[in-house]
């Protein structure tokens, strides 16, 4: 401890000094006590949460903390006492103040300790981020509708080899119905067969549902599901079963090879879906100047440094050198009816999930483009025990 | 002669639920069906001697529908296809009927349909048969004709007669004629018209020297 002596006016003169520089500091300040009570704040703490001072000095400082980060906060703040330091608030969390009238509101929070001689206090400096929230909101909000467009045209691509997608269960579906029919008007009718077409018919049904959903998963607008947990093996097969008539019709056999246990990440499925879908699109689209012999295409996951990594080799005409670095640039394109977006898009789609993408041309021919992202931290015990 | 087997569809399509319910609904109509996963399968399987058609898938991963209608033209095979297609693929349905399609129906496709399209086609393979095993028998006679009787019926088709013959040839009046009158008896017909045509139905043009 500090333990300076002051003579009663000079420490009244000090505190005094104190309390205006505080009053006039630009953003919003609480001194709180160990016990966490309020001990000082500005008026600029006034106007951010609605309060009156006498309303929260000598007040427990939670008050100013949403209910359900509440307890938190508490072992926080006595966590900090045992090693007070400058440092900001809530390294990597979202943080959030409430006002009095319920509502909450995005803040920034540095932390100072003051020794005195009544103690240990903490300045808290606070500052309101909700236009630079808002201003993110807005760019995340129009980053996803770019993506959602591409998403859209993406599919309109694929669409004549979705609906031959559906055209399988539908065709298995009035002949199974026909034949039913046509049994049953039989003298002799074999319940049992007409008991299997019955069940078919429904299986087929399903099928078609399956095939529905995946193209409704992919145009559906929605809120960015940012936390959910994907395994990525499993989006390669979705992008996979999306895109098989479109591999038949453009002669390309894709083959995988996929680690197993791969440990999943988190992030947006259908996002990520879509960056496939693109790569593997591109792919295709490099090799249809090619022999149909050679129109193969590799798709391989792997576990690498602690990231998941998805490549997608080609045998095709690979990247000119020079264009090596431009082809993630939004409205560069080499095709005639691209409009240059789709690999933008996956670059800012992989930055959302701070993730990599890059390209490399292969030794004997064709591109591979790889995409990683990072395992997510709650399943990397059951990478290191596995 | 015994009675030729009952015509069969053959069913080749790579969805397994499809195949299923395409021969299921054949099956319905009384109709014998055989079915096949790929073109490959197939071409391994098919005894060219069975009468019936083909119901062929158009767009199949691999060896496709279109391929498998150019080797079986190749073999010389003229089973009757019936092509099913998933979407309207213009140029390849073109490009099948132009090879010899009988028929073109878009999946899903309707009993309505595909019912009377397959007898038809089983019309058209019999017919077919027919003039192909009546074409084998008449190249049969052809191949009991010595050379000389085939050279003779060659100036004959050109519509020579007999004294042109026998001076081209170098020979008797009276032996061409003998020729002639054999070529007409191991052909067994009886009149020239009648020589001329199935002459021509075996692809023998007249010798014009």
């Amino acid at each position: 401890m500090h333990g300076i002596l002051f003579d009663i006016t000079e420490r009244r003169l000090s505190e005094e000094r104190f309390r205006v520089v505080v009053e006039a500091a630009a953003t919003a300040m609480i001194m709180v006590n160990k016990k966490g009570g309020i001990a000082l704040i500005n008026k600029r703490v006034e106007n951010l949460f609605g309060y009156k001072r006498d309303e929260l000095i000598d007040q427990p400082v939670e008050m100013l903390v949403p209910e359900r980060f509440r307890s938190q906060h508490m072992g926080y703040r006595h966590d900090y006492f045992g090693d007070a330091q400058a440092r900001p608030m809530g390294a990597g969390r979202d943080l959030f103040g409430r006002r009095k009238d319920g509502s909450e509101v995005p803040i920034e929070i540095g932390l100072s300790p003051i020794h005195t001689s009544e103690g240990c206090f903490v300045l808290a400096s606070i500052v309101d981020i909700s236009e630079r929230k808002q201003a993110e909101l807005e760019a995340a909000r129009q980053r996803h509708a770019l993506a959602h467009l591409a998403r859209v045209a993406t599919v309109g691509e694929l669409s004549s080899s979705l609906a031959h997608e559906l055209t399988h269960p539908i065709t298995a579906i009035l002949s199974n119905a026909q034949a039913a029919q046509r049994f049953l008007n039989g003298d002799d009718v074999d319940l049992k067969e007409v008991r299997e077409i019955l069940n078919d018919i429904v299986t087929e049904d399903q099928r078609a549902g399956e095939v529905i959903h995946r193209l409704r998963s992919l145009l559906k607008k929605g809120e960015p599901q940012k936390h959910c947990d994907v395994n990525l093996n499993e989006v390669v097969q979705d992008v996979l079963k999306l895109v098989r008539n479109d591999l038949i019709n453009q002669h390309v056999t894709a083959d995988t090879d996929l680690a197993q246990n791969l440990p999943s990440i988190i992030g947006d499925r259908v996002q990520l879906k879509q960056v496939l879908l693109n790569l593997v699109l591109n792919a295709c689209d490099a090799m249809t100047n090619h022999d149909s012999s050679e129109r193969q295409l590799l798709i391989a996951s792997k576990l690498e440094n602690g990231t998941v990594q998805l490549s997608v080799t080609d045998r095709g005409c690979g990247i000119p050198e020079k264009k090596r670095d431009q082809v993630f640039e939004r409205f560069f394109t080499t095709k005639k009816e691209g409009m240059g977006l789709g690999l933008s898009i996956c670059r800012s789609i992989i930055d959302a999930h701070e993730g990599k993408i890059w390209a490399t041309n292969n030794a004997d021919c064709g591109a591979t483009f790889y995409f990683s992202l990072p395992v997510d931290r709650r399943g990397r015990k059951v990478v290191i025990a596995e | 002669m015994p009675p030729p087997p009952s015509p069969t569809v053959f069913v080749v399509d790579d969805d397994a639920a499809v195949r299923k319910a395409v021969s299921r609904l054949l099956r319905s109509a009384g109709i014998a069906v055989a079915v096949f996963a790929s073109p490959r399968e197939f071409l391994v399987q098919y005894d060219p001697g069975m009468p019936g058609c083909l119901v062929l898938d158009l767009a199949m991963p691999g060896f496709n529908g279109l391929q498998l209608q150019t080797t079986l033209a190749e073999k010389g095979c003229t089973v009757p296809i019936i092509f099913l297609s998933g979407h309207g693929d213009v140029s390849k349905s073109v490009q099948a009927m132009k090879n010899g399609a009988f028929d073109f129906l878009t999946k899903p496709v309707n009993a309505k349909n595909l019912l009377p399209a397959i007898h038809a086609a089983f019309e058209r393979d019999a017919v077919s048969r027919r003039e192909h095993s009546k074409l084998s028998e008449i190249c049969a006679r052809l191949d009991t004709l010595t050379p000389r009787e085939r050279e003779v019926l060659e100036h004959v088709v050109a519509g020579r007669l007999n004294k042109q013959i026998a001076s081209e040839l170098g020979v008797t009046y009276a032996t061409i004629k003998m020729h002639r009158a054999r070529v007409m008896t191991k052909m067994k017909v009886q009149a020239v018209a009648d020589l001329v045509r199935l002459a021509e139905l075996c692809g023998i043009r007249g010798n014009s020297q």
